[in-house]
């Protein structure tokens, strides 16, 4: 009877195998600062598709515009077939003057006469329409173009390939910062799990003093890194789940639909990768370090 | 069961712990390991269950090549070797129960079979009333108990006790020998380094008398 009541307050922890082996400090300390750090990086990529979809809001009207004055009409042919050699021109098209009239009349209020008489006068336009990704010369190039054969182009519509630029960067530059967060979230789970494994090295000599496999010793660090991983990479979701969930009503304003479901199955199953490969790199150091005879 | 010739084993410091060991036990067998400190006792015991690889001669436990061995064969081996050490070596963040199953465990024993085979043990050693306790709050003399109930938790034919009586007071001493005797009696092999000269006379077995990394004298007590 009273070894039944002893029995119920100790909860019984055999090491080894699936057994996971107790969480203590350490092991929170990590989950902790590897969870910051998956809630920023999710919040980068949060932050990513905020600007595509505002990118991509007036992505498909960006068009270049390229001026030719009505003195050189005649090079109006060839230069709309060397635009469209141009490296990344997606097609041109040729702005008709019944189209500058309906746009002046649109902007001036209905006075047909004055409209056609300016639009006479107005220099031809060559719309140059670009093929989804942008390249960084493609605006040079036009201009380039442009200006061998007397015409101009709008310089303020280089921004918008300027931006496409920006983006494309930050985009690499969110992918080699996802990599580097990885590797060092992966460096210090390895390196909790090193010091539970050193605390540790007794047991897990005196378990294969009684011939346990490979497996049996390592598996219960394998499973806590994994362990580890999933509850930071999970608890990171959710921290930016709230985050999007505060930020709702600015969003929406912004017309701005962000999905962070996407992110759940990315930041835990990226979690218990990065914990489990820093678990096996702290494993097999112990390995070395504890071997006898084998 | 056991068969050293020439046995030699030299540490990577350079120190030589056995010069040529030649020792047979056979099945059933009880044995003293007895000597000054350093005399080699624990390296016998330590090459025996492959701790350690001996640098020259032959040894053959369990019919096994103990320099030849693969990786396989020797945790095989050690799943039928009990080791008592003089630490005991016992998990002290873990209970009494706990320490007791861990070779019943690693050897993938039924996990619902465990709790009755510990308590049958850990009876035979007298400290059924400590299954949910933790080492700490036991005796020295408990503890070695303990030690003894995990050597013998899995039924190995082979058990190799390494100073079990050490820093034990006569009467607890002596109580540990009748243990270890009995488990002898039942069939196992037992093998005990020991200082304790005195506990020779009133159990009974073979002596082998170690002096620098050598037999020097081998007898029954």
């Amino acid at each position: 009877m009273t070894q039944n009541k002893a029995q119920k307050n100790v909860k019984t922890r055999l090491p080894g195998g699936y057994q996971l082996p107790p969480f203590g400090i350490q092991q929170s300390l990590a989950a902790t600062i590897v969870c910051v750090a998956l809630w920023m990086l999710g919040m980068f990529w949060l932050g990513l598709q905020a600007t595509e979809q505002w990118i991509g809001s007036w992505q498909d009207d960006i068009r270049f515009h390229v001026y030719l004055e009505h003195e050189q009409k005649d090079q109006l042919k060839p230069l709309m077939a060397k635009l469209k050699e141009v490296p990344g021109v997606d097609s041109i098209r040729l702005v008709q003057q019944e189209e500058t009239e309906a746009w002046l009349s649109k902007w001036l209020g209905d006075s047909g006469l004055t409209t056609k008489e300016m639009a006479e006068v107005l220099p031809s336009v060559i719309e140059v329409l670009p093929e989804r990704n942008i390249h960084e010369f493609l605006f040079t190039d036009i201009k380039d173009e442009a200006a061998l054969l007397g015409a101009s182009v709008n310089e303020e519509e280089s921004y918008f390939a300027t931006a496409q630029s920006l983006f494309d960067d930050m985009r690499l530059f969110l992918w080699i910062m996802s990599a580097l967060i990885a590797l060092a979230m992966m460096v210090i789970i390895s390196n909790t799990l090193r010091m539970i494994i050193l605390a540790r090295a007794d047991e897990i000599h005196l378990m294969r003093l009684l011939g346990a496999q490979e497996w049996f010793v390592r598996m219960p660090f394998l499973l806590e890194g994994a362990l580890i991983g999933l509850l930071s990479g999970t608890l990171a979701w959710f921290m930016d789940w709230c985050v999007l969930q505060l930020m709702a009503t600015w969003l929406s304003e912004l017309q701005l639909d962000m999905n962070s479901w996407y992110l759940l199955p990315v930041m835990a199953g990226g979690g218990v990768l990065i914990g489990f490969t820093g678990a096996v790199i702290a494993t097999s150091d112990v390995k070395q370090e504890t071997a006898s005879i084998l | 069961m056991i068969s050293m010739q020439k046995l030699m084993l030299r540490y990577p410091t350079g120190k030589t712990a056995l010069a040529g060991v030649d020792l047979k036990v056979e099945q059933g067998g009880f044995v003293y390991l007895i000597g000054e400190s350093g005399a080699g006792k624990s390296s016998v015991l330590r090459t025996l269950y492959g701790d350690i690889a001996p640098s020259y001669g032959e040894l053959h436990v369990q019919g096994m090549d103990m320099r030849t061995i693969t990786t396989a064969n020797l945790r095989q081996l050690r799943q039928r070797i009990g080791i008592i050490f003089q630490d005991h070596k016992l998990i002290f963040s873990r209970t009494v129960f706990e320490n007791v199953a861990l070779p019943l465990r690693v050897q993938g024993r039924d996990l619902n079979r465990l709790l009755p085979r510990v308590k049958k043990v850990l009876e035979f050693v007298g400290l059924s009333e400590h299954l949910w306790s933790y080492p700490e709050a036991l005796s020295g003399g408990e503890q070695q108990r303990v030690a003894i109930a995990r050597a013998m938790s899995s039924n190995p034919p082979l058990i190799l006790a390494d100073e079990p009586t050490g820093n034990l007071d006569v009467v607890t001493a002596r109580h540990i020998l009748d243990l270890l005797q009995a488990l002898n009696k039942h069939g196992t092999t037992v093998i005990i380094a020991t200082h304790d000269i005195h506990l020779l006379q009133s159990h009974a077995g073979k002596i082998v008398q170690l002096h620098q990394g050598a037999v020097v004298d081998t007898k029954a007590s």
